[in-house]
């Protein structure tokens, strides 16, 4: 399922990570995995901070001169990765009943 | 309980009794940071002992260039629990402050950071030598971490003055590469241990622990720290093979043996990892079976190395 775009990232209390040369090196504490992230997603880790998956995106649209759209949409489908190992915590809004 | 007052000296058989009253020194203990790394000044049922035990001319250089990583007391307080068995890696500290506990079946210790590089530690375990040396082992590494240093699970020789450390995980290769380096020496078969000095230089020795390496076995030498290679198998020729700065913090990382699992102790295994990423080289090498590693690692080693003069000890040679 996709995430909405008002939905907000904040990295979680269980990770340590540092940033060295312009990646991120991520350690998620209680499943004691390490990952690297490139540069995008080492923009995306820095920006999680308790902001939506919008504001993230148009970060990175002017930074890595892409489309909205298309940061909206690699933003979400990474979001989702960071979420699986553990990394992040997500806050979705409530979805409107149909 | 008597208490020793300062920690012992580098030359045993010339210890200041004042130093050490009112008990008696009245034998050697081998530790894990005994020999220019950690001074460890030992009390148990009262009566105190050294843990010097440092090769006379690496004491000539250490009185010159003495790495004088920290002083370490322990001060054993004998129980009636039963002997450590398993890993005592597998206890976890916890710190608050200046002061870390750690608890298990076996043994409580706790330590107080009295100063930046100085500690006191009361334990209350089982007394002599499987006591002492869970103690150690177990305190290693957490009073590494508080100065800043790291605790490598790495084979580790030296060449040319200088240590050279191979880490990657079991199976990679370690030993292997380490039996590949001709004329350089042991200097630990598993763990090392690698510590920022006084003057700002990265030294290493051999930790006991592991799966084959007692604390009677473990390494005499400090040296400077040379490089830390990251073993790669390869089917053509050995070569060293930079590795891009996020990787290689990876890499460290994967090979630190830390007693922390809190964020913060995350963190500072992190930086500790940053910093030596910064200070020391460290790459990939790739090694090819029955080749003359020392070959390439060597000036790998000596083009990068600075300009403090290289450890000269008398160790195990590498080769079988």
């Amino acid at each position: 399922m996709t995430l909405a775009p008002s939905t907000t990232i904040r990295q979680s209390e269980r990770i340590a990570s540092r940033v060295i040369d312009g990646k991120a090196v991520v350690i998620v504490l209680d499943a004691h995995r390490l990952h690297t992230l490139n540069e995008v997603g080492t923009r995306v880790w820095e920006l999680a901070d308790g902001r939506s998956i919008a504001s993230i995106a148009e970060a990175l649209a002017a930074d890595f001169e892409v489309d909205r759209d298309t940061a909206l949409a690699d933003t979400a489908r990474f979001v989702q990765e960071l979420r699986a190992l553990g990394a992040i915590e997500v806050d979705e809004p409530e979805r409107a009943q149909p | 309980m008597t208490r020793v007052i300062g920690s012992e000296t580098m030359a045993p058989r010339g210890l200041d009794e004042a130093r050490s009253t009112p008990g008696a020194v009245e034998r050697e203990v081998a530790a894990p940071f005994a020999y220019g790394g950690m001074r460890v000044a030992w009390v148990e049922d009262g009566v105190a002992c050294t843990t010097v035990r440092l090769p006379e001319e690496h004491a000539l250089h250490a009185g010159r260039a003495r790495p004088a990583a920290a002083d370490v007391e322990v001060e054993v307080v004998p129980t009636r629990r039963p002997p450590p068995s398993g890993d005592a890696r597998a206890m976890r500290w916890a710190w608050s402050g200046s002061t870390g506990r750690a608890e298990s079946g076996w043994a409580a210790l706790v330590v107080e950071q009295i100063a930046e590089r100085r500690f006191r530690v009361q334990a209350h375990t089982v007394a002599g030598a499987a006591g002492r040396a869970a103690i150690l082992s177990l305190l290693a590494p957490t009073v590494v971490e508080r100065l800043g240093g790291l605790v490598l699970h790495a084979t580790a020789v030296v060449l040319g003055g200088r240590a050279v450390l191979f880490i990657g995980p079991s199976g990679a290769g370690k030993t292997t590469s380490a039996r590949h380096m001709g004329e350089a020496t042991w200097l630990a078969r598993d763990r090392a241990i690698v510590v920022r000095d006084e003057l700002g230089r990265w030294q290493a020795w051999g930790a006991p622990g592991g799966d084959d390496v007692p604390l009677e076995h473990a390494s005499d030498v400090v040296a400077p720290l040379g490089a830390v290679l990251r073993v790669l198998r390869s089917e053509g020729a050995s070569r060293i093979v930079p590795l891009p700065p996020a990787s290689a913090l990876l890499r460290l990382r994967e090979s630190i043996q830390s007693g922390a699992t809190d964020r913060d102790g995350e963190h500072g295994a992190l930086d500790a990892a940053a910093r030596l990423l910064r200070e020391v080289p460290v790459a990939a090498v790739e090694v090819a079976l029955g080749c003359r590693l020392a070959d390439v690692v060597a000036p790998f080693v000596s083009e990068r190395a600075h300009d403090e003069p290289a450890t000269r000890t008398a160790a195990t040679p590498v080769s079988p």
